[in-house]
């Protein structure tokens, strides 16, 4: 899994776990909001592809315990790796080399400004 | 538990054992949250609609990635494209020929290699390859003689059956026999 780029799916999964640990849900909605409801998972896909993630040392399974924000059932957490971290590093290099070119190319339109804050 | 969350949990028996034990109950879990999200009746089609489309894809993948690191998983599917192919064979042959030694000799042949190969829940052998030879003469509208008052193709059965329960069980010793000598 290292060698090739990740899948749509598993670079997805990797972005939403940049900012801490998250259980299946939690990690289906911040797919679902990051990509605009572009990329929506089922149950099946998501734990099919942590699965694969855990078993190639990108995520880890962390401490079960209930969210604050759900009912009280116990969940299992996820976190990346440092494995995970650089993969989706160079993931996101490799797709910025891309938009860049595509950007060149005027195949897309010049970047948004950044907001700046007030 | 909801009458939704009933079929969905029946539906997850379409995953492979291994995955289910680990992941069945968070599955469950993620259903269930997305069932709660979609709180009216008409938006609960959605997680529906997602739910199938989901069951569509992941079902065959992840039988496809248990398979893969599973070799007597592989070994199993081998063993039944073989026993189709032997099913095809003798069913072929018995319909164009009356030379009952080859046919037998086909039977022990055929099922000591899938006993040999697949010596677990090795009883189905002879019975999968036992129904090429009946079946086959009853598709050809073949006639069989009585032998001593009983039907012929149930004679032609119970012969057809000790040839494959021999056929296979011998497998089954050389299976164990080699795993012994050559260590598995």
């Amino acid at each position: 899994m290292s060698k090739k780029p990740p899948t749509p799916a598993v670079f997805q999964i990797l972005l939403a776990l940049a900012d801490g640990e998250l259980h299946g849900y939690a990690i289906m909605q911040a797919v679902s909001d990051d990509t605009k409801n572009m990329l929506s998972m089922g149950p099946g896909t998501l734990y099919g592809a942590l699965k694969r993630m855990v078993d190639a040392g990108l995520v880890e399974e962390c401490r079960e315990h209930t969210d604050p924000g759900m009912n009280d059932e116990r969940r299992i957490y996820y976190r990346i790796t440092g494995h995970g971290r650089r993969v989706a590093a160079t993931e996101a290099e490799r797709m910025a080399v891309l938009v860049r070119s595509a950007r060149e190319k005027a195949l897309i339109g010049p970047a948004a400004p950044k907001a700046t804050p007030t | 538990m909801s009458v939704s969350e009933r079929i969905y949990r029946a539906s997850l028996r379409l995953y492979p054992t291994r995955f289910l034990y680990t992941y069945g109950e968070r599955l469950q879990q993620l259903f269930r949250d997305q069932l709660r999200d979609a709180d009216t009746g008409v938006k609960r089609i959605r997680p529906w609609l997602g739910t199938i489309v989901d069951l569509l894809c992941s079902v065959p993948r992840m039988h496809m990635d248990d398979n893969r690191s599973s070799p007597e998983k592989r070994m199993t599917w081998i063993a039944y494209l073989l026993c189709a192919i032997s099913m095809v064979l003798l069913f072929r042959f018995e319909s164009g020929s009356d030379d009952a030694g080859v046919v037998s000799g086909m039977i022990v042949l055929m099922t000591f290699m899938l006993g040999f190969i697949r010596p677990r829940r090795a009883w189905q052998w002879p019975l999968l390859i036992g129904l090429g030879v009946p079946g086959a003469h009853l598709a050809s509208g073949g006639e069989v003689p009585p032998v001593a008052g009983i039907p012929g193709l149930v004679v032609l059965a119970v012969f057809v059956l000790a040839m494959g329960l021999a056929g296979t069980y011998a497998g089954v010793l050389a299976r164990r026999v080699a795993a012994r000598a050559f260590g598995e």
